[in-house]
């Protein structure tokens, strides 16, 4: 078992290209926001590098990946990203679940009817985006602390980011790429297959595409049962990410995707748990001694730095002012004795003990 | 020159009834409503050549729904993409219209039919109570199978409306579509969404009806995109 110490989360640097492409390839169609195509993915990398580096205002634009190393191996073994605002300089598509009820007094009927609502809603919010963690890893605090430390970059520096945040999951498809939600809405109206009318779009928002579908609400009772049921439906790849949000605190019920109708969470940053519970504290003077297992439930421990921005999984208390990290912990910190870090538990305590 | 073509045109009376229920096939729903008149024409011989009901202004005071049928192109120069879609659109368009109903004729009788429909045409033309540009509308049954099922109604009723149309009408009489129509949609829809037997079924006349169709049609009553909502069959219209 990976010892959760020797996890290492740091922004991503150009030379991670190989790991990216490696983990792009892995995906399923459509299942990470990875482009299978290494020119993209170095072009991904050198925008990151360029937000990490930036010390300019936010302009909406920018895209930061972090990767998740095993200092044990040195190997690169996942990724995670956020787009600082969905959708910048154009729509960011996605339909709104509505009931509406249809009644008759005279016939004694009373149906609740689901709506499909095309809308730009989540157009300017930050965007969580390409989690791949390699499946050896999958069962380990590691994407933990993959997913979730991207929340303590947001909150310290929550001036470059939006105070609401989503993410897009993968819906219902097979292993052809074929989807059932796309099947009875997206392909009546290009008669193409979700893989043909992705690459057409030749990743390209997806406002694109969008633009041709109906803009008047879709009543689901009209769709085949397949694809009613795959509304809001979770890709079976997708659910341990997926599973880490909804802990934090998402809102899972209200949009769906356009194309595969995968769920489409979101949430105010500052109700997830991790921002809500994440405290201020400073590096102990002494380097942790070895760990007693058990002591104290794991958290994330982060630098604070924005270009060098790194973090760590280590036992803390939640309302411990000074953390004591291994020294090893402290060396891939870049962080010395009396350092501002930022912490917070990965599991929470009741909220009155908190 | 054949019998039909000698009749005259004159409005219904009770010793008329036995025959209209041969001609109708029905002998329910005969009696008149309040404003409502039924012509006939009939032979020298005294055989009724052909009948239809001309209504009062309808919708007024129970509201009519029908389908509008529009279109709308979604195009794309750079996906190559050049769709025209049906849409829908429930709405009470026609209300304040005249109605002809009942239409029916005997063998042979068309020209005996367009007589009532021309003489229904200028009764309303020359009825000054009649606003709304003497608005004159006929709808016309839409497709069913052998066993009296309509796919407009499996595919756009059916989902929003557990009710059996057939029984429906048996216990809340023709009023029931105005009241069904307040648990269909009423967004835009587009056809495509739709199975193919309903998408077929829109503004398509039932084989039985389709020389009471071509009738109205020689007497200037044209199909303006609007249908029923019960079975997608056509409304012709004339003003």
């Amino acid at each position: 078992m990976t010892d959760p110490h020797h996890l290492l989360l740091r922004s991503a640097r150009p030379d991670d290209l190989d790991a990216l492409e490696r983990f792009a390839a892995a995906s399923a169609i459509g299942i990470t926001t990875l482009p299978a195509d290494r020119a993209k993915l170095a072009d991904r990398l050198a925008r990151s590098a360029q937000a990490f580096a930036s010390q300019d205002d936010s302009s909406g634009e920018e895209i930061y990946l972090f990767v998740l190393q095993d200092m044990a191996s040195g190997a690169v073994v996942g990724t995670s990203g956020i787009a600082a605002r969905a959708g910048f300089a154009d729509r960011f598509y996605t339909y709104r679940n509505e009931v509406v009820v249809h009644a008759s007094a005279a016939l004694g009927i009373s149906n609740r009817i689901h709506t499909l609502h095309l809308c730009h809603d989540l157009t300017g919010c930050t965007l969580l985006t390409s989690f791949y963690i390699d499946p050896a890893y999958e069962q380990t605090l590691a994407p933990q602390l993959l997913s979730r430390a991207r929340l303590l970059f947001i909150a310290e520096f929550a001036d470059r980011f939006s105070d609401r945040i989503a993410a897009e999951s993968p819906g219902l498809a097979d292993e052809h790429g074929r989807c059932p939600f796309w099947d009875a809405v997206g392909r009546r109206f290009f008669g193409m297959d979700y893989p043909a009318a992705e690459q057409l779009a030749g990743g390209r928002s997806k406002a694109f595409i969008a633009e041709l579908l109906p803009q008047s609400p879709i009543y689901v009772p009209l769709l085949p049962e397949a694809a009613q049921w795959a509304i809001g439906q979770l890709h079976p790849v997708a659910e341990l990410p997926f599973s880490i949000l909804q802990d934090e605190g998402f809102d899972a019920d209200t949009y769906v995707d356009i194309f595969d109708g995968g769920p489409t969470v979101q949430a105010q940053v500052a109700m997830l748990r991790t921002v809500a519970a994440a405290r201020r504290a400073t590096l102990a003077a002494q380097p942790a001694p070895p760990p007693a297992a058990g002591a104290n439930p794991w958290g994330l421990v982060a630098n604070g730095r924005r270009a060098d921005f790194r973090a760590v999984l280590a036992p803390t208390a939640p309302v411990r002012q000074q953390l004591a990290l291994t020294a090893e912990q402290e060396q891939w910190l870049q962080a010395s004795p009396g350092q501002a870090l930022r912490a917070a538990p990965l599991t929470l305590a009741p909220r009155s003990d908190a | 020159m054949s019998q039909a073509d000698h009749f005259t045109v004159r409005d219904a009376s009770a010793a008329d009834t036995p025959a209209l229920a041969a001609l109708l096939a029905t002998t329910t729903g005969l009696a008149l409503a309040r404003g409502a008149r039924r012509l006939v024409a009939a032979a020298p011989d005294g055989r009724l050549l052909a009948t239809l009901r001309l209504d009062p202004p309808l919708g007024l005071q129970t509201p009519r729904h029908w389908y509008r049928v529009g279109c709308t192109v979604h195009a794309s120069a750079e996906l190559r993409l050049f769709l025209r879609q049906a849409t829908l659109l429930l709405g009470n368009d026609l209300t304040g219209a005249h109605e002809l109903a009942d239409l029916a004729m005997a063998p042979g009788g068309d020209a005996a039919l367009q007589a009532l429909v021309w003489a229904a045409r200028h009764a309303v033309a020359s009825d000054p109570a009649t606003g709304d540009g003497h608005r004159l509308i006929a709808e016309l049954p839409g497709l069913r199978d052998a066993q009296g099922r309509s796919p407009f109604w499996d595919g756009l009723g059916r989902p929003f409306c557990a009710l059996d149309p057939a029984e429906a009408l048996a216990r809340h009489g023709p009023g029931w579509l105005a009241d069904v129509a307040a648990l269909l949609p009423r967004q835009l829809l587009y056809a495509a969404f739709l199975p193919d037997a309903a998408q077929a079924a829109i503004g398509a006349v039932h084989p039985s009806a389709q020389a009471v169709h071509d009738v109205l049609q020689a007497c200037g009553l044209r199909w303006q995109h609007q249908i029923r909502i019960d079975d997608g069959g056509p409304v012709l219209e004339a003003s």
